[in-house]
């Protein structure tokens, strides 16, 4: 069996990598699985080069980690609770780039990837104020001042905990 | 010259992008445009297509040529100087009529700088049509020109960064000295503002695709501050509302990550947040876990009997007569409403300030309440005197159901269901209980002494030996036994003669091995263990019935063994002041916990949460897993008698004081109750904490109950009339 395989990207760049490193995609293992050797070059469509890259980098990351038979090994690393510190170097990017990220791991099948993608989402939310989380993504406040004095006391159970 | 001086000694990092090497996604790709498919090569020295080429041309100029250099930082301003003021172009503009767009000669080792118009070409009024000159700027084109001392000079990088009028772009170099005076001011903006119309203009009508490259290559030629600047512009102009953009399957993902606080926060965001939180029943499931919050079915069944919503207050008698809606109208989450609902009552047990409701239920005269169970309908409390077994309604304390048929007082209780209630007395008997049928409808005899200690093992399919439920019952004849437990709807049943065994069908086995009483029994899967006055903890096998290990190690009475199935251990503790951790199937001791200094007597183990509870005055907690101490409650100024905890608080009494402690942070939250003079038991669910007490020569079972609405809180400074007085039922001497 060839040691590795070329994906291109929507905008036709070619990547040469190892298959081992592919198979924390589910969709590409079973891909690689069933099509075998006959793989010249597995066309990843929706997925722009930069992003492509960005997540082969990960998967060569974290190409050793231990993988559950079906790519369970989420719920352990979400118990965990802790983003290591090469993941949270790696998911320093741009908004875009995270959505990107997020959207291709998810596409791709990549459970660990999904995971810390998501729960990087969720830091950016976590122990703000709603006006600082609207400035954190640009969110316009279309509540009226009757909506928001209503929303408010539907959470009052909330306050002073 | 100091100015001169101080700008060639700049960092060559200054430029941070300068060398970099084209990331690998630029470097070769295909793109497509209206006239057909390309391929963008870098290294080949072109693209393969019809029309880059020029760009790809200048580009790979450029590269070799900055390689070249030994100073490779770019001096746009000079070259631009120089060209239109020195060496005014030859050639006349021409129109622009292709997508071609000439950036430069590629014969020449030239800046890859849209050439600016020339002088004449300032003349002309009109930006209507876009013009470019055809040649390349030639003063640089030399090559060792650069070698030339005032081409060394850096540009101000403020200046190139700085808003496009005459007034920022005061001299700081010989060259651009000689730039302004020579142009008259009105002229110099016009002519940078056309310059840069130019080179956006040359951009624009690249094919998209080339963008990128095109950027790069610009972007190397930028200093540190304004990559600094335009970094901050981009990144915040890629800021955007990624939740409401992901499908829901990976928003609710996101959401599981967040705490209470933040989907609060986030849920007063926007409307749309609001619609994504609000409406989200797998989120609230999940912090109801998470919070450990622990609802139960009675509390989702009342949450739609009495239509729990989000702000306001039901009873449990109140009917509702519509579905209780959101702002929007949208029918309540019920997972969030019931969320709100435990929330609050949470609250109401912790703070300090809160007077709980309360009634209390009397007993006759001072009898030992010696066993306590509850959940929301019936509280079970068994006596040492002669009402053995009592079931009280557990909202009003109305006595439903008293039996009386043991000889003795009952030591050991144990409820299997809501109908049947298992029980094992100082009159050797072990007996099973229906409410329904309220009567006793089994009688096991057997043991031969006090049956102490009892546990109801579940069948769990393809694990258990036995397929059905075990009582496991623990004596002072040293023995245990098991016993079959009978179904609903089996005949009563009472072996009335000792030593009858063989005839009794639900008796299973007799367990010997203890050379003393059997104080403590605890059952799971396959597995019982026992602990005994002989200073040691046997580990049984359930089917085969023979003891797998004998536990030494404790140098006095052991008062407590438990189970710990998730890891396969199980814990003992003795008058010997230690606890200690056993491996299951090898019977090593793993851990020996220390810290008590006097009998630990009573062991809890929920939610990965292990608590003992000593003569020592103290409650401690323990990490299961290690065997570490996490928190040491000290408070109480009598040894501890009893205690309930369930992952978030522990209730404990002593001989004056019911306390409440935070599990969690291991900090004392509040007394319960002052004005006793003893307590036998306590027990506690999410809304009730009931406690068996003496007090004024009678014994009480004192129940709290947290359910109430605290915005109209039961302060300690105002008494409502209900609590304490008025439900005191009152049993008949």
């Amino acid at each position: 069996m060839q040691e590795t395989v070329k994906l291109k990207s929507v905008d036709g760049v070619v990547y040469t990598v190892d298959r081992k490193v592919l198979e924390q995609s589910v969709l590409l293992k079973n891909m690689m699985t069933d099509i075998g050797d006959d793989i010249s070059e597995i066309p990843i469509p929706n997925v722009q080069s930069n992003v492509l890259r960005k997540v082969l980098d990960y998967c060569e990351h974290h190409k050793n980690d231990p993988l559950n038979a079906a790519g369970e090994d989420s719920s352990n690393r979400a118990k965990s609770n802790e983003i290591s510190t090469w993941d949270q170097k790696y998911l320093q990017v741009d908004q875009e780039m995270l959505f990107e990220i997020i959207m291709t791991a998810n596409y791709l099948d990549i459970k660990s990837l999904l995971e810390v993608g998501t729960r990087a989402v969720a830091n950016l939310i976590k122990n703000k104020t709603p006006e600082e989380i609207r400035k954190t993504f640009n969110i316009v406040n279309d509540f009226t001042p009757e909506e928001e004095a209503q929303i408010r006391r539907e959470h009052e159970w909330a306050q002073d905990r | 010259m100091e100015r001169k001086t101080s700008l060639t000694s700049l960092p060559r990092s200054m430029f941070p992008l300068e060398n970099a090497a084209t990331p690998h996604f630029l470097r070769h790709f295909d793109y497509q445009t209206s006239d057909g498919k390309h391929t963008f090569d870098e290294s080949s020295d072109g693209v393969k297509s019809v029309m880059p080429t020029q760009l790809a041309n200048s580009v790979s100029k450029r590269i070799s040529y900055r390689s070249e250099l030994e100073d490779p930082v770019p001096k746009r301003r000079e070259t631009d100087f120089e060209d239109e003021t020195l060496n005014a172009p030859t050639e006349e503009p021409v129109e622009i009529n292709t997508s071609v767009v000439p950036l430069l000669n590629a014969n020449n080792n030239t800046f890859d700088i849209v050439t600016p118009r020339s002088w004449r070409s300032l003349n002309e009024p009109s930006l209507l049509s876009p013009t470019a000159s055809p040649r390349s700027p030639e003063l640089a084109s030399s090559g060792d020109g650069s070698s030339d001392s005032e081409e060394n000079e850096q540009v101000n990088p403020a200046i190139l960064d700085a808003p496009l009028s005459a007034r920022a772009f005061a001299p700081t170099t010989p060259n651009e000295a000689r730039y302004f005076l020579d142009i008259p001011p009105f002229l110099k903006e016009y002519k940078v503002n056309r310059q840069i119309k130019d080179l956006v203009h040359t951009f624009e009508q690249l094919p998209q695709p080339l963008h990128r490259y095109a950027l790069f290559q610009l972007l190397k030629g930028c200093d540190r501050n304004t990559l600094s600047s335009l970094f901050s512009i981009v990144e915040q102009s890629l800021e955007f509302d990624i939740l409401s953009q992901m499908p829901a399957e990976i928003r609710s993902m996101v959401l599981q990550h967040l705490d209470t606080q933040s989907v609060v926060s986030a849920t007063q965001v926007c409307k749309l947040w609001y619609h994504h939180i609000d409406e989200n029943e797998k989120l609230w499931k999940r912090l109801l876990v998470s919070e450990q919050l622990k609802p139960t079915d009675s509390d989702f069944q009342r949450a739609r009997d009495e239509g729990w919503g989000y702000t306001g207050w039901t009873t449990q008698n109140s009917k509702a007569t519509s579905c209780p809606t959101n702002i929007y109208g949208i029918p309540v989450n019920i997972y969030k409403a019931v969320y709100r609902r435990l929330s609050l009552i949470h609250q109401n047990w912790m703070r300090p300030d809160v007077v709980p409701r309360s009634y209390e239920i009397q007993s006759p005269d001072r009898e030992v309440i010696t066993c306590l169970d509850f959940d929301e309908d019936y509280i079970i409390a068994s006596t040492e005197g002669k009402r053995h077994l009592n079931v009280y309604n557990t909202q009003t304390g109305e006595l439903l159901h008293e039996f009386t048929s043991h000889d003795g007082g009952v030591w050991a209780l144990k409820r299997v269901s809501k109908d049947i209630i298992v029980s094992g007395s100082t009159d050797h008997t072990v007996r099973v209980w229906s409410l329904s049928k309220n009567r006793c409808t089994h009688v096991f005899r057997g043991h031969h002494a006090t049956v102490r200690c009892l546990d109801v093992v579940m069948p769990e399919e393809g694990v258990t030996h036995y397929q059905f439920p075990v009582i496991l019952t623990g004596s002072r004849d040293t023995t245990l036994r098991l016993w079959r437990l009978p179904d609903a709807e089996d005949p009563d049943y009472d072996s009335k003669l000792a030593f009858v065994d063989l005839d009794n069908p639900y008796f299973l086995a007799e367990l010997r091995g203890h050379e003393e009483s059997v104080r403590a029994v605890c059952g799971h899967g396959n597995v019982a263990v026992s602990g005994s006055y002989d200073y040691k903890v046997r580990v049984w096998d359930l089917g085969t019935n023979k003891c797998r290990h004998v536990l030494e190690g404790h140098e006095n009475k052991v008062y407590a063994a438990i189970i710990d199935p998730e890891r396969n251990r199980c814990i003992s503790a003795s008058m010997d002041n230690h606890i200690k951790v056993w491996d299951l199937d090898t019977g090593a001791e793993l851990y020996t916990l220390d810290g008590h200094t006097g009998l630990v007597g009573l062991l809890g183990l929920r939610d990965n949460i292990l608590v003992s509870a000593a003569a020592d005055k103290t409650l401690r907690i323990w990490n299961p897993e290690s065997g570490k101490l996490v928190h040491n409650l000290v408070g109480h100024d009598t040894a501890i008698l009893c205690f309930d905890h369930d992952g978030r608080r522990v209730v404990s009494g002593s001989e004056r004081h019911l306390k409440l402690w935070d599990t969690r942070s291991g900090e004392f939250c509040r007394d319960l109750l002052t004005n006793i003079e003893h307590i036998w038991q306590v027990s506690f669910d999410g809304r009730h904490c009931v406690a068996a007490v003496a007090r004024g020569g009678y014994s009480y079972l004192t129940v709290l109950d947290f359910d109430f609405d605290p915005s109209r809180v039961n302060t300690i400074d105002e008494s409502l009339p209900d609590v304490n007085a008025s439900r005191i039922v009152e049993l008949d001497a």
